[in-house]
């Protein structure tokens, strides 16, 4: 219970009182915590480092300790856009990056060997992709999400493993937006509704502690 | 395990021509699955619309069939597993029927069934309880469309146990996407029919060589009573 209190009064002074208010009355915040295995789950390494060059390092130190813990690590990464179909929709929401060609991230958030790159066409790192299967293959229960952009394929991705059954932990440090206000508020919506956001030192703690090198 | 495919492929001849077997032996096909850490019960269509022959869907009555089911269903009951039982959904607009109204001449058939309960229920044997969750389902495959995926990693199951029917229908179309899920997939033979034993056959070894184990019901009871029991006995303890 108290645990709950907390994770709706952590956000006030950023969401006006009388909305907070309503979220304590429908019991909203509540924490989902691990479950019995995680996987690391890095949307976007290339956009996340563009837009916030701390939080690729962030990412970097979460991979590391995921790797050495023995837990799987996947890389969501925007698919070939080039033709208009493979484009589909973007086509109507035109932003610059969208039909680029997938920029190459950084050393410290790069795909190491044994990590699994999934290329996605769409905000969701679920939609049309075997990400869901290759998480049964994994017996990963758990995604620690993270990467660029919060207010689109983080949301849209936590918000599918949440209709999963797929649990979300989110360290807000280790994502990036364009926007931090929009970056924000999704962050309050997931906090709230589907996932836990929890701070970095904490995710990388909980890891060390429950997580062995020989994989569980 | 590896040395399992060949008693797999001795046990399709005659089945299958001895040259055609060959071929399945020398790419690799036929390995056994086996059992995972939890296994489920998967209970396809077998709604009394497709075991009581006085529904035109339902081809021959064949009381071997609901015997299995039946001791199939007790077995994952004693031991606690969950059980999901798909039937079928709402077919009364023709959009939701889809197309099935081209391919199925007797949907007028099917919507008088729909103002007989009965249709949609299950034989008392192995009919569903509170505790069991029922999928309704429009289109062949029980994962088509609906949350059974959802459901199955929320209950911590990466093994399903398919019975039901029709092997050649439903009951492969589940085990191609369970396969396709990464999912262990166990077929247990005699608890499964269809109106064309020979389609249900021919079905049966494409899924034992490719997809699935096809297994007895005595050797899938003996399975997770090994396998299972040592954990349930630890929760009623608890």
């Amino acid at each position: 219970m108290s645990a709950r209190l907390d994770s709706i009064e952590k956000w006030r002074g950023q969401i006006p009182d009388e909305e907070l208010a309503s979220y304590h009355k429908g019991s909203f915040g509540g924490r989902i915590g691990f479950g019995e295995r995680p996987a690391l789950v890095i949307v976007n390494a290339a956009a996340a480092a563009a837009a916030a060059p701390e939080a690729a390092e962030a990412i970097g130190r979460l991979a590391a300790r995921c790797r050495s813990a023995g837990l799987p690590v996947f890389h969501i990464i925007p698919d070939d856009r080039g033709h208009p179909m493979r484009l589909g929709a973007w086509a109507w929401k035109p932003a610059a990056q969208v039909s680029a060609a997938p920029a190459d991230a950084p050393e410290p958030c790069r795909p190491a060997a044994g990590d699994v790159v999934v290329p996605a066409n769409k905000p969701s790192g679920f939609f049309g992709t075997p990400l869901g299967a290759f998480l049964n293959a994994a017996g990963a229960d758990t995604l620690l999400l993270c990467g660029a952009n919060t207010s689109d394929a983080i949301r849209a991705t936590a918000t599918d493993a949440f209709s999963h059954n797929i649990r979300v932990i989110i360290p807000p440090e280790a994502c990036a937006d364009r926007s931090p206000t929009a970056a924000r508020a999704s962050l309050f919506d997931l906090d709230m509704k589907m996932a836990d956001v929890e701070p970095l030192a904490w995710v990388l703690a909980e890891i060390e502690a429950r997580c062995d090198p020989a994989g569980r | 395990m590896s040395d399992a495919g060949p008693e797999k492929l001795a046990r399709w001849r005659g089945v299958i021509p001895e040259a055609e077997l060959a071929a399945y032996r020398d790419a690799g096909f036929g390995q056994r699955v086996g059992y995972g850490r939890r296994a489920a019960l998967v209970n396809i269509d077998t709604t009394w619309i497709f075991v009581d022959p006085k529904y035109a869907m339902c081809g021959h009555e064949d009381p071997a069939l609901i015997a299995n089911l039946t001791r199939l269903t007790a077995a994952f009951r004693r031991l606690g597993l969950p059980i999901y039982y798909s039937r079928r959904d709402d077919r009364s607009h023709p959009t939701r029927r889809g197309l099935w109204n081209l391919k199925l001449a007797g949907q007028t058939k099917l919507r008088e069934y729909t103002s007989d309960p009965r249709a949609d229920e299950w034989p008392e044997g192995y009919a569903p309880t509170a505790n069991d969750v029922t999928i309704p389902k429009g289109k062949p495959s029980v994962f088509f469309g609906t949350p059974l995926i959802d459901y199955i990693r929320y209950d911590r199951v990466d093994t399903v146990v398919l019975c039901g029917v029709t092997i050649s229908g439903c009951v492969r179309a589940a085990a191609v996407d369970a396969f396709s899920h990464n999912l262990r997939v166990i077929v247990a033979e005699e608890a499964c029919g269809d109106r064309s034993p020979w389609a249900g056959r021919l079905n049966l070894f494409d899924m034992d060589m490719k997809f699935a184990d096809v297994e007895p019901v005595d050797r899938v009871i003996e399975g997770i009573n090994s396998r299972y029991a040592p954990k349930a006995a630890a929760l009623s303890a608890e």
